[in-house]
């Protein structure tokens, strides 16, 4: 009531009443209902099933009807058997009849009489070598198993496009054009045709009604399409909502019409291998990728007959996933369980080892395990790293229900892929700067021991804490030994264990390796000039697998194993002061306690 | 103190240790069944289903699918009725109160060819009792009210004019008790019989099913209440107004269009009734005269 009482007087009420009216009761409908057929057809129960099992449904929703090019055409304009009341079964809708409705630029009846050509010539078109009677001629569609009653999508441009009527041009037309739902309906339709008339999400949905069915692509002998299609960035990005990612029509349909859909066989397709590069580098896609880019197989699979190069690199990666992590998995859990069950000579060992520590920590004021370098290296793997999750694996299991949601916190497909690469980058950089500092330290090491060439760089680097070495291999039959109940020793492990060094020597692989194909995949137009299409395929394998990987080493291996243990979770106060508890060390690193104790022996 | 001390701290690492244990082992073992499925020929193996399985989806299981419209500046989700080519926007309320509906389901009626549509659509907002049940043979219900489809209660009027066409969340049920504190046409003994009936339908013999279904149906007319029972302008079994109908939508139920629609139903077709302007062409009863 307050907003009206601002707004004028009573009589000016009334106007505005009035005028809402006008704009949102769709007229357009009840102009076209002069045979006044939703008396009955407004229920929506009016139902039946008929005698052969089907549901029959006859309810038509006004208020969605008046929102679609069909508004003005009359109930009778497609139902044109229905001659009398009460009707009997009306008979099947011919979408190609003459629907009484003017064509406005020739001033004669409208027909969608012209879509027959395109159709007949194309792929969905019941036909058979040699005119032979063509296999399973149902499972060729009709009109209404592609289409139902379509709906308006307008769009507004003024300095922006965005979703909508232009009130503003609307106000413009009705200057002169007087009837305001002409002008609304008109604007619409052409609005419309601007753009996609169908949500990709929904022309997807829809030819997946039949190409998703495993029985109609053996039937047909096609191959899986549409989940190929899903695991693409174009699948993944129409699913988020996106308008710029194709949809199956952009690729396959023709720029004529999306009736002329050909096969790929046939010289006339938009995706016949002459005409793939054209189609890819259409005006709003690819425009500057090379031909090579048509080459990348959108519909690539891991089977090992139709795609043996995507299956052979989607075997390395899952053996290498499994070969490393499910050893190192059950030796972690088995290491916890044996946490239970310590021997007597390990506990001993232990405390002894803590005593040592622990004089060493009053000594020094703690023991420093972490610089604040390496610390802050870390937190800035750390947030780097989920953010790379939470911006990556949404896309990567872009349809759980989860997905969206963590998308939508980096602004959806608009904003979590920029901030998808820009972690990359950073990501990279970072690493490229954590070698940097390396190289540095150990010139400068070289350079205090008057040591120089090659072999000696190489024998420094080799030499450096991280670097595995013979020992590693020992600690990890000991301590193999140790929680399988072979032995009694637990393995005195130096200041980095076998599993960090492992861990460390992953990001050596991992980083590289997603930062090269994470390029490859971002300058898509760029690598098409350098990789032929496969190499794309291939990129976009070792991204997805390794991102797993690295995800799974992390929540699996390295969490478990340094936070998860006993007494340290939820956090390790050694991430925030880089000290370490001189138990833990004895538990963790006797061996850098043991190098304590003889260094303390020899200045003794 | 120090012992019982030790046993809980014990029993959490324990519990600790299992927690963790579990947990890593799930995670493994779903790593290890994604990353080996996604190897191989998607295809291989899906829609190999069942002659049996194939039957009961595309006759029932159909009209679960449900497609979101994306329209720009809004969307909705509908069910996808195969073939049908108008939208719908959205199922009717289901009715959970009236238990006719657990057998029959919401649109029950199949046997009149011509009017089993018209009168499926009344289900929207009449409930079963009122044409096909007495409470007392021959005794026809004459009081009405509203009942809340979801609980049972009777209500009042709903609002109709602000509501879609014949869905207002209650349906009209015939009254029984005292005027102060009517009830709906209560069947319980049946509704009891008619739920362990469908308990016991495989442990029961062919006889007493049959027995069953007549208990269950005994205060079910075989003549019905037709369409011309309230569509009539001389007499209606249910009072328009009193139940909440605007006068204008209740002259409109007994006006010349309706009655003559629900005769022409029952009787015969008027041809050529949608063009006007063109001779209009009698039927045989009307020729005769």
């Amino acid at each position: 009531m307050k907003h009206f009482s601002v707004i004028g007087n009573r009589k000016s009420r009334i106007l505005l009443l009035a005028m809402a009216l006008v704009i949102f009761i769709p007229q357009v409908l009840y102009a076209v209902d002069a045979e006044n057929c939703l008396m009955c057809h407004r229920f929506r129960g009016l139902a039946r099933v008929d005698k052969e099992g089907d549901y029959r449904l006859f309810y038509v929703d006004e208020s969605l009807f008046s929102r679609g090019p069909h508004a003005r055409v009359t109930c009778r304009g497609c139902h044109a058997d229905i001659e009398k009341i009460p009707h009997d079964d009306a008979e099947p809708v011919d979408c190609l009849r003459s629907c009484h409705i003017e064509e406005p630029t020739r001033e004669i009846i409208f027909t969608h009489a012209k879509v027959r050509k395109g159709i007949e010539d194309s792929v969905h078109a019941p036909k058979a070598e040699n005119g032979a009677t063509p296999s399973n001629p149902e499972d060729y569609p009709l009109c209404k198993d592609c289409h139902d009653i379509p709906l308006f999508r307008p769009v507004s441009i003024f300095k922006q496009v965005r979703a909508g009527v232009s009130e503003r041009a609307i106000n413009r037309c009705t200057q002169c054009h007087s009837d305001e739902n002409f002008v609304r309906y008109f604007y619409s339709h052409v609005t419309t045709r601007l753009h996609k008339a169908r949500d990709p999400r929904e022309v997807v949905t829809m030819c997946a009604s039949c190409h998703a069915d495993p029985a109609f692509a053996r039937r047909h002998g096609l191959p899986d399409v549409v989940s190929s299609y899903m695991e693409t960035y174009h699948g993944k990005a129409v699913q988020y909502g996106s308008a710029l990612a194709p949809d199956c029509l952009d690729c396959h349909a023709s720029q004529d019409s999306v009736h002329e859909m050909r096969a790929a066989t046939d010289p006339r397709s938009s995706i016949h291998p002459e005409n793939r590069p054209a189609t890819c580098n259409a005006q709003d896609c690819h425009k500057s990728a090379g031909p090579a880019l048509a080459s990348f197989d959108v519909h690539a699979n891991r089977n090992s007959r139709t795609h043996p190069l995507e299956f052979g690199v989607g075997v390395f990666f899952v053996l290498a996933t499994l070969g490393i992590l499910l050893p190192i998995l059950t030796l972690n859990i088995l290491g916890l369980l044996r946490e239970l069950f310590p021997s007597h000579h390990a506990e001993k060992e232990i405390e002894q080892l803590t005593k040592i520590a622990e004089k060493k920590a009053v000594r020094d004021d703690g023991i420093l395990r972490f610089t604040g370098s390496l610390r802050l290296q870390h937190a800035f793997l750390v947030i780097v790293f989920v953010v790379l999750c939470l911006t990556g694996f949404p896309m990567k299991f872009s349809e759980a229900s989860w997905a969206p949601v963590i998308y939508d916190l980096f602004g959806g497909i608009h904003g979590a892929p920029i901030v998808h690469r820009i972690a990359g980058v950073a990501l990279m950089v970072g690493f490229a700067v954590h070698i940097i500092l390396i190289m540095v330290n150990v010139r400068r090491s070289l350079k205090a021991e008057a040591k120089r060439g090659i072999r000696a760089w190489i024998g420094a680097i080799l030499a450096l804490p991280m670097i595995p070495k013979k020992r590693d291999l020992h600690d990890l039959i000991v301590w193999a030994k140790y929680v399988f109940f072979l032995s009694s020793e637990r393995p005195n492990y130096g200041h980095f264990s076998w599993k960090e060094k492992l861990e460390y020597l992953g990001l050596f692989w991992g980083i590289p390796l997603l930062g090269v194909t994470g390029i490859l995949l971002w300058a898509e137009s760029i690598s098409s000039h350098i990789l032929p299409g496969w190499g794309l395929n291939v990129a976009y394998l070792a991204h997805t697998y390794e991102s797993l990987l690295a995800v799974a080493h992390i929540t699996l291996v390295h969490i478990p194993g340094v936070i998860g243990r006993p007494g340290v979770s939820p956090l390790s106060s050694m991430i925030i002061n880089g000290k370490i508890s001189p138990r833990m060390l004895a538990e963790e690193h006797g061996g850098e306690v043991q190098t304590f104790s003889a260094i303390a022996e020899a200045k003794s | 103190m120090s012992k019982k001390s030790d046993f809980s701290k014990r029993g959490f690492l324990f519990f600790y240790v299992g927690l963790w244990s579990v947990l890593l082992v799930a995670a493994g073992t779903w790593l290890t069944v994604y990353l080996t499925g996604t190897l191989g020929d998607p295809l291989a193996g899906k829609g190999l289903e069942s002659a049996d399985v194939k039957v009961f989806d595309s006759i029932l299981a159909l009209t679960d699918k449900k497609v979101v419209r994306y329209l720009g500046e809004w969307e909705f989700l509908e069910p996808k009725l195969p073939g049908h080519f108008h939208h719908i926007g959205r199922w009717y309320q289901s009715d959970e109160w009236n238990f006719c509906i657990e057998c029959h389901g919401p649109i029950p009626h199949s046997r009149s060819l011509k009017e089993r549509a018209f009168l499926n659509m009344h289900n929207l907002f009449i409930s079963c009792q009122i044409c096909h049940v007495q409470e007392s043979p021959g005794v026809a219900p004459n009081r009405f009210g509203w009942v809340d489809m979801t609980t049972g209660k009777p209500g009042p009027n709903p609002e109709m004019l602000k509501g879609v066409w014949g869905e207002y969340g209650a349906k009209i049920v015939p009254l029984t008790g005292p005027a102060d504190n009517p009830q709906a046409l209560s069947l319980t003994e049946e509704q009891e019989f008619a739920t362990e009936f469908r308990q016991r339908m495989n442990s029961i013999n062919d006889s007493q099913k049959v027995i069953g279904n007549k208990f269950i149906h005994r205060k079910c007319v075989e003549k019905p209440v037709r369409c011309s029972g309230c569509h009539d302008a001389q007499s209606q079994l249910l009072p328009f107004i009193a139940l909440g109908y605007s006068k204008e939508r209740a002259d409109f139920l007994v006006s010349a269009e309706v009655v003559d629609l629900v005769r022409r139903y029952e009787t015969f077709h008027m041809p050529n009734l949608l063009n006007p302007q063109e001779p209009l062409v009698l039927g045989a009863e009307q020729q005769s005269k």
